[in-house]
């Protein structure tokens, strides 16, 4: 692949052996792959997205009931934006449209864990398999919790808010407007997210060239490994695709993959500027009620694959 | 007239409109005031699922895209 010849290039070029070698050369080749795959998808997506605005998601999931409606707003959880300061405005209007209070808590679960750039990137960094599991065993984590956070009662601590008619006409859009507004999000994400691909590559290749195995495997590999990757994921702030990389090294060094998974979902799923956000339309019996929820859930996925691989 | 961009901090897309926004009316000289506002109960209250909203005076004039500027200079004359 062209990519992995520049990388080799480079190096080359650097003179670079051993070590740091093998650390510049993933650097290189894994910026390279996550980004020009992601601009791909987040632009296909983008464009895709423009046909199912929240407003008429939202609608088609208020006449939904039970388990439908938990699957459905985690598989729109996937496809939804990025930034969580997209993901809450949804969230609220599914609130407000009335939308079983369980239901929505899946889609904010289900949000920030799983998206669609994730789950291209993944297969090329650790394999299709453990990409799936990533994506069921997120989706499961994400109905569970709603299930249960609406089992317990917990939706008297929304706060109160009266949500507004948009009274604007949605007009069918062109070819050209839908290419626009994929255009304008695939810039805005990308934006977004190049800083933390480039951190969390940089870790990665760090991790990949400089850390020695044994550490990772007698330090990291125990049971207690998956609680110690919870404990430090959740209140790690950063986006998914930040987060593959350094885990993808990880895994290559020995880390068993449920610590890997548990890792990656915690650091996407839970995180403090989120809660801060919350904070707004969520009383903190609600805030930490869900966090608890879904790091146990981690935790048990966690666990399992630990046992189970 | 009271221009006002709805979009959470974070939403760089939202103050990029905003932005675009104020450029419009600087270069045209329009009589009004844009301003953001980013708080998501505020967007609640306002029916907005797709961010940015963009509001002239107690209009609701578009949500969830980010059109270019010219198209922005249209809507602004419209309702001047």
């Amino acid at each position: 692949m062209v990519f992995e010849q520049f990388a080799t290039w480079v190096v080359e070029a650097l003179g670079l052996t051993g070590a740091p070698r093998a650390a510049v050369h993933f650097w290189v080749y894994d910026t390279l792959k996550i980004l020009t795959l992601l601009v791909a998808v987040i632009f296909g997506v983008g464009y895709l997205r423009t046909y199912f605005p929240p407003e008429k998601i939202r609608d088609y999931l208020s006449g939904k009931r039970a388990i439908t409606g938990y699957l459905l707003a985690a598989l729109l959880g996937i496809v939804s934006p990025f930034c969580s300061c997209s993901t809450i405005p949804i969230f609220l209007g599914m609130v407000g449209a009335g939308i079983p209070f369980g239901v929505t808590m899946t889609f904010l679960t289900v949000s920030p864990m799983i998206n669609e750039a994730a789950l291209v990137v993944l297969p090329g960094v650790v394999g299709i398999e453990l990409t799936a599991l990533y994506a069921v065993s997120g989706i499961a984590i994400g109905m569970t919790s709603g299930f249960v956070l609406n089992k317990a009662g917990l939706d008297r601590y929304i706060k109160e808010f009266d949500f507004g008619d948009s009274d604007v006409d949605i007009d069918e859009p062109t070819h050209r407007e839908r290419a626009r507004q994929a255009y304008v999000e695939a810039k805005d994400i990308i934006k977004e997210i190049v800083p933390y691909v480039i951190v969390g590559v940089g870790l990665g290749a760090v991790i990949h060239g400089f850390v020695p195995q044994a550490i990772v495997t007698e330090y990291l590999s125990g049971p207690l490994g998956v609680f110690g990757a919870v404990a430090v994921g959740v209140p790690i702030y950063t986006n998914i695709l930040g987060v593959i990389p350094v885990v993808e090294s990880l895994i290559g060094k020995g880390l068993p993959v449920g610590t890997g998974l548990a890792f990656m979902m915690s650091v996407a799923a839970l995180s403090l500027p989120q809660f801060m956000i919350l904070k707004k339309v969520m009383k903190k019996e609600l805030i930490a009620a869900f966090a608890a929820t879904v790091a146990t859930g981690i935790l048990i996925i966690g666990l399992l694959f630990n046992l189970l691989l | 007239m009271k221009i006002t961009i709805y979009g959470p901090d974070g939403c760089s897309n939202c103050a990029n409109l905003k932005d675009k926004t104020q450029n419009v009316v600087d270069e045209h000289g329009f009589d009004a005031d844009v301003e953001k506002e980013g708080d998501t109960v505020k967007l609640a209250e306002k029916g907005i699922m797709s961010t940015p909203g963009f509001e002239i005076d107690d209009e609701m004039v578009f949500t969830g895209s980010n059109p270019p500027e010219a198209e922005l200079k249209d809507y602004i004359q419209e309702r001047l």
